[in-house]
């Protein structure tokens, strides 16, 4: 287990790892960033699945694209897109092992076992994280990509989804479920398998919380998760031209105030987050009108560049 | 516009998604509820520790006293979910041994968490009390973060609707009723429901979850009768919500979204802020001649006119500029009480 030392740290980002997590605080842009990610393996080659852990689809609305649920579509070359929520990862998994539809129908369906999912601790979670390590797990239908990346909840909902199976594993001892979740826990802390992406805003408040989710995300995954700077203020430029502006009563001056404080404060946040991980990469704010799949490509544009560039 | 509100109601709701900026907001209010001379609690959500220590916070579920403004004076509390559920337990309880068999079942924890919305329920409890019990003129809720600002309406109904649901009748075993037609098909079901669940989880999960809902029946009734009075909480003419957003295209559409379905449960909504607006009046001319400064400006105008038309239809579903208060996105730290007394003033002069 690598223990979190110094800003030597590296992230373990493994080439190798089958599921890319992203998380961070609730309305960062972890969407967005997700999708980044998916066209970037998409576009070096990778079959990959881009998928969205929601009772109700975000990416729907982002990509346009009504037919998006439970059953990956296509976005694009080597690019699907998914929308899971518990209650279907159930079913698809409880059907293949019962393989009675015909039984699961009838006892099993809509408003009985969405009502079960919420009251059986664990359940809901061990669903979903189920059916996300399939594939690898050789179990269920099939699920073969080569890149998983997973829009997560946020941080403290992200948390409690990996941490289920260890403490569900006390409470479901015997029975197929419980050798899943044993299973499913060793997979959480295999760099071959799960790699973990924390997405932070250039700003106080969000980074406190990465920087605590990533404390409580090392320790249950006994990885080093990276962490990510996501609209970044593109005002680096414009911020040494406006030192002047401000003092010369210029018409535009108190914008150059704006802009010098706003870099003060991004790069404070940045030199805290650079104490964990010496790499940390960062999304600009796209300013162009884009949409979609335009803008995750964009913005997957940012992400090889600064990725393959030393820090 | 802000003081307005706070007089004509008790209870302020702050609702929206995460990460608009809520809890800043809500402990802003109610900082100026304080000023306008109110004894004022502001019940807060899993703040920022920077949050915690500016409002003095230094233990989940202690109120403490953070301001003084003469005769107003400004509280707040941190919401401990735990304890907030075992409280509930206890309340809706018959007697001790009832609420102990409830609290000691293995599965009570995570149930306690998922059961009925977990952070959204056990907030709305917390509003209850402090509205029955602890005599504060104003109150102030702030609202867990939910992917979807919906989840925080449906709490009451879920918690409400589980003791009529088809999946509690299976583990109770009602002695000496005369079962139905339709009951007696499904105790059929159950018994082959259970076969695949005992061979999906293992026996021990299934009497620990019979166990729980069998505990749970007892306090049944007053669990009815409680969400019941939350709801009606909700709906009162003393309660308003106010929805906060941000300039953002997302957020902008959930608060849409969100406003629409408050209007149709009849939920008042007093006041919108939108938060991070555009901080400058658009200048006009050309100052600076190709310059990087100039560039960015003119790139940020046009970032923010495009959000400006989501912005303005939300105003105007939302009763106009007498409704809606765009906050500037001026950039500052929340370090103490003098930073968020900074914010307060945008509310103020809004």
């Amino acid at each position: 287990m690598q223990t979190p030392r110094s800003s030597e740290q590296t992230a373990n980002e493994s080439q190798d790892a089958r599921i890319t997590m992203v998380s961070g605080k609730g309305g960062v842009g972890k969407s967005a960033v997700a999708a980044a990610y998916a066209c970037r393996y998409a576009g070096e080659g990778k079959r990959t699945l881009l998928v969205e852990f929601a009772e109700e689809s975000f990416y729907r609305r982002f990509f346009s694209e009504g037919a998006i649920g439970f059953e990956p579509v296509s976005l694009g070359p080597n690019l699907d897109v998914a929308s899971w929520d518990s209650e279907s990862c159930l079913r698809d998994y409880v059907v293949h092992l019962v393989k009675l539809e015909r039984i699961y129908k009838l006892f099993f369906e809509n408003r009985v076992m969405s009502r079960f999912i919420e009251v059986a601790p664990g359940l809901r979670e061990l669903s979903l994280l189920g059916k996300l390590t399939s594939g690898i797990r050789k179990v269920g239908p099939k699920l073969d990509y080569d890149k998983i990346v997973v829009d997560s909840f946020s941080t403290g909902h992200t948390l409690s989804l990996l941490r289920a199976p260890s403490s569900l594993n006390q409470a479901i001892q015997k029975g197929p479920m419980g050798v899943q979740s044993r299973d499913i826990t060793t997979l959480i802390r295999d760099p071959k398998a799960f790699e973990y992406k924390i997405v932070s805003l250039p700003e106080d408040l969000p980074v406190s919380e990465a920087i605590e989710f990533h404390s409580a995300l090392s320790e249950t995954t006994k990885q080093n998760p990276a962490l990510l700077m996501n609209k970044w203020l593109p005002s680096e430029k414009a911020s040494a031209q406006a030192i002047e502006i401000e003092k010369s009563g210029h018409e535009l001056s108190v914008f150059a105030q704006y802009v010098v404080q706003k870099n003060v404060i991004q790069t404070q946040a940045m030199n805290r987050l650079k104490k964990i991980n010496r790499n940390i990469p960062s999304v600009p704010l796209v300013l162009e009108k884009l949409r979609g799949l335009e803008l995750a490509n964009k913005m997957a544009e940012s992400l090889v560049s600064i990725e393959r560039g030393v820090d | 516009m802000i003081d307005e509100v706070i007089k004509n109601h008790q209870v302020l709701i702050f609702a929206g998604t995460g990460g608009v900026g809520k809890t800043t907001t809500s402990a802003a209010v109610g900082m100026r509820a304080a000023e306008l001379g109110f004894k004022t609690l502001v019940l807060t959500i899993d703040p920022a520790r920077r949050l915690v220590s500016a409002l003095g916070l230094k233990e989940l579920n202690q109120t403490t006293k953070v301001a003084e403004f003469g005769k107003g004076e400004m509280f707040a509390s941190m919401i401990d979910y735990k304890s907030v559920f075992d409280d509930f337990v206890r309340s809706v309880s018959s007697n001790e041994k009832v609420a102990e068999r409830v609290l000691r079942n293995p599965l009570y924890k995570q149930l306690s968490t998922n059961l009925a919305g977990s952070q959204e329920y056990t907030s709305l409890e917390r509003l209850y009390r402090a509205v029955e019990e602890e005599g504060f003129e104003k109150i102030i809720l702030d609202t867990p973060p939910s992917q979807h600002a919906v989840d925080f309406l449906k709490a009451p109904q879920k918690i409400y609707a589980l003791f009529d649901s088809s999946i509690f009748k299976w583990f109770i075993s009602k002695g000496g009723n005369d079962p139905n037609f339709v009951q007696k098909l499904f105790q059929k079901g159950t018994r082959m429901a259970l076969k695949q669940l005992e061979v999906l989880t293992g026996t021990d999960f299934i009497e620990n979850l019979a166990d729980f809902f069998e505990s749970i029946e007892e306090l049944s009734q007053s669990i009815r009768e409680r969400s019941a009075s939350v709801q009606n909480l909700l709906s009162s003419k003393r309660t308003a919500f106010v929805l906060v957003t941000s300039f953002d295209e997302t957020k902008l559409e959930e608060a849409s979204g969100f406003n629409s379905l408050l209007k149709k449960y009849g939920y008042r909504v007093a006041m919108t802020i939108v938060n991070r607006a555009f901080p400058f009046q658009k200048e006009s001319g050309v100052r600076v001649e190709r310059g990087e400064i100039e560039r960015l400006y003119n790139q940020l105008v046009t970032y923010y006119e495009d959000r400006l038309e989501l912005a303005k239809s939300l105003r105007d579903s939302q009763g106009g500029e007498r409704a809606t208060l765009f906050v500037p996105d001026l950039p500052f730290e929340l370090n103490d009480l003098s930073e968020l007394g900074i914010m307060k003033e945008r509310i103020v002069n809004g």
